[in-house]
């Protein structure tokens, strides 16, 4: 463990204090299990952990936020949601801190079968990477919600198989974790695929550590595999697969050879000057050179080959 | 006419002035880095400019000489609705200090915006001013 705070009790023990709380040592594995021939092995198996346990509460929720990446951290993996759809501003500004300090925030888009809209504002939120689920058939996990904030999805249940992790043991007579003992083979959800793109990000972070959070962002979207169809012939995006399914091998592959992708725009409008159509945006904050703008008179489907330029005309 | 890139340049805003009129057009843009690579797209259509009728006069506005002045009529002396045209004919001297609002177009007027021709200053050349013309040579010396 590289830090470990427990926001409730106001300690440096963050284990599980009472029944039923089982869920973060399940994500937990999926990121940090290690790599030791014992028991299961997570994404990042040599990555360092810090551990927190808080909530509910808003400002220990943006707290553990802010307190994560002044520790150090690469990448805050979020396997929660708000019951409500009041987005705090306290935590709506520590992400938007931290992601320009470079940690990463990475929110599941929860399990409610709908849109993330309705179900997960924190996953929603541009700065966040919004993590779905797929299934071991590289179909989606029906229960993952879906919609235009997802970014992409990674493997979890819903297929044949479910997800082996780390376990909370029960005591003697208890019922504290999913099951007997250390391990549970039977995890999954969009709690699950999201550690699982943490400690993804984590590596890539690892070999190039250069890399702003946007960028971080863009290079595990850029190397997905397009599983599925239903993808928008310009702008890639699915609202049932994101970007993509992340291909842990192809984004780390990417990162250590230097490569980055800049962000798209964002709040894209359009007016009118006299008879002109006038449209405005916002670049992304890092890794941009210039804007290309292409016009149709008819719905059409293009993308821009990497490698290449193009001109006006 | 298939795709066209129409704006490659590092700002925030643009306008298509190049863009047909009264017809939908299909916009992306792509965000490119110092490396050379392309962001994902990112889509807007807009619908042609609004048809308006700002002075409710029945001309649109983009027809309409005064688009901003209740004008039905049109009314156009010297090229520039008189209904919004501070001098309605082009004479040099404002309407509200112009004696003669119409003087012909291109003659020479005096300060209060009466012509030379109008020997009787009443806007008009007719006989009664060659009357006047003449009374200059034949009355008493």
């Amino acid at each position: 463990m590289v830090w470990t705070w427990d926001y409730g009790q106001g300690d440096s023990s963050p284990s599980p204090a009472a029944a039923g709380e089982n869920h973060g040592t399940a994500v937990a594995g999926v990121v940090a299990g290690r790599a030791n021939l014992i028991g299961v092995r997570g994404s990042a198996p040599l990555g360092g952990l810090i551990a927190q346990r808080w909530g509910p509460g808003t400002s220990e929720d943006a707290d553990a936020i802010l307190d994560a990446s002044a520790h150090g951290a690469d990448v805050h993996s979020n396997s929660w949601s708000y019951q409500d759809l009041i987005l705090p501003d306290v935590v709506a500004n520590a992400i938007r801190t931290v992601t320009a300090n470079g940690m990463l925030v990475v929110f599941a888009v929860g399990n409610e079968y709908g849109s993330i809209a309705d179900n997960s504002l924190l996953a929603a939120m541009p700065e966040t990477l919004a993590v779905g689920a797929s299934t071991d058939a590289d179909a989606h996990a029906t229960y993952s919600n879906t919609g235009p904030e997802l970014d992409l999805v990674a493997p979890s249940n819903g297929g044949l198989t479910a997800v082996w992790t780390t376990d909370v043991r029960d005591g003697l007579f208890s019922t504290d974790g999913y099951a007997v003992g250390d391990y549970f083979n039977n995890f999954g959800g969009t709690s699950s695929a999201t550690p699982l793109v943490a400690g993804v990000a984590a590596l890539c972070r690892a070999v190039d550590p250069a890399l702003t959070a946007t960028q971080l962002r863009a290079v595990l979207e850029h190397t997905c595999d397009q599983i599925g169809s239903s993808y928008d012939g310009t702008t890639s995006h699915s609202d049932t697969f994101g970007y993509g399914r992340l291909n842990a091998a192809v984004g780390v592959q990417a990162a250590n050879a230097g490569q980055t992708w800049p962000d798209h725009v964002s709040n894209l409008s359009s007016s009118y000057s006299g008879s002109n159509p006038v449209l405005n945006w916002d670049n992304p904050p890092d890794d941009v050179s210039t804007v290309m703008i292409v016009r149709s008179l008819a719905v059409f489907d293009f993308k821009p080959t990497d490698g290449t330029n193009y001109s006006v005309g | 006419m298939g795709v066209q890139v129409v704006y490659n340049d590092a700002g925030t805003s643009f306008e298509d002035m190049s863009a047909p009129d009264d017809t939908t057009l299909y916009y992306a843009l792509f965000v490119r880095n110092a490396a050379n690579r392309w962001s994902w797209g990112t889509k807007i259509t807009v619908a042609p400019a609004p048809v308006t009728d700002y002075d409710d006069d029945g001309i649109l506005d983009e027809d309409d000489n005064c688009p901003f002045t209740f004008n039905p009529d049109q009314a156009d002396f010297d090229g520039e609705g008189d209904a919004c045209d501070p001098d309605i004919d082009d004479d040099g001297v404002l309407n509200e200090e112009d004696v003669c609002d119409f003087s012909p177009l291109g003659v020479s007027v005096r300060p209060d915006g009466t012509f030379r021709a109008d020997a009787d200053g009443d806007c008009d050349v007719d006989l009664a001013d060659f009357a006047v013309f003449a009374a200059e040579f034949t009355g008493p010396q």
